[in-house]
């Protein structure tokens, strides 16, 4: 059956897995028998890894997104997140679609499930 | 609905809870040492609130885990946890 899956990535991208380990659930998920439905938002501290100056090779993000771009996976990221973090929608990689906070948390109320990292 | 909110997801989890007035959040874990100005419900589960020794504002009610699960058995639930 499938399903409206929400993948939230809330880590600064650096020192730490959650970003990579986000993707690859999400690329998994998006993957599956069932194909679902899957939204990636980068959310808190995650903005900085929706930044285009963010080096993907370094993060081992790349082949997770081209797996999630071949499912159909969605890329979001909050700009109220964003706003708070003094970062602008030009800094933002051109793969991810900035969207208000309002419908960032509407996309939470609304899913069927979501996971976060 | 119930909103599971822990202290590292606090940001994006109260953003969402204050857009549904009707939900009830649920203070857990570290979560118990926010005082978030909300219109909801809120409620905090009463062994996090005991071992970090806090003292709830009126405002948000204790709740023990055994409640918690039964309200988590019969509402639908978003975990920020």
């Amino acid at each position: 059956m499938r399903r409206d899956v929400v993948v939230l990535l809330t880590r600064a991208p650096y020192g730490r897995v959650h970003v990579p380990e986000g993707l690859r659930a999400a690329s998994g998920v998006a993957a599956g028998f069932d194909r679902h439905d899957v939204s990636v938002v980068f959310t808190q501290d995650g903005v900085y890894a929706a930044r285009e100056a963010v080096d993907r090779e370094a993060l081992t993000m790349t082949d997770h997104l081209a797996d999630l771009e071949a499912d159909d996976g969605e890329l979001y990221v909050d700009a109220a997140a964003m706003e708070e973090r003094g970062l602008s929608p030009d800094e933002i990689a051109p793969d991810v679609t900035v969207r208000p906070g309002e419908a960032i948390t509407t996309m939470l109320t609304e899913a069927d499930h979501t996971l976060d990292f | 609905m119930l909103y599971l909110i822990d202290e590292p997801l606090a940001e994006i989890g109260l953003r969402t809870a204050r857009d549904d007035p009707d939900g009830t959040v649920v203070l857990i874990q570290d979560g118990v040492l926010l005082d978030p100005d909300l219109p909801n419900e809120t409620v905090a589960v009463s062994r996090d609130v005991a071992v970090r020794g806090v003292d709830l504002p009126d405002r948000i009610e204790p709740i023990t885990y055994e409640r918690l699960v039964e309200r988590i058995v019969t509402e639908e639930v978003r975990s920020f946890v």
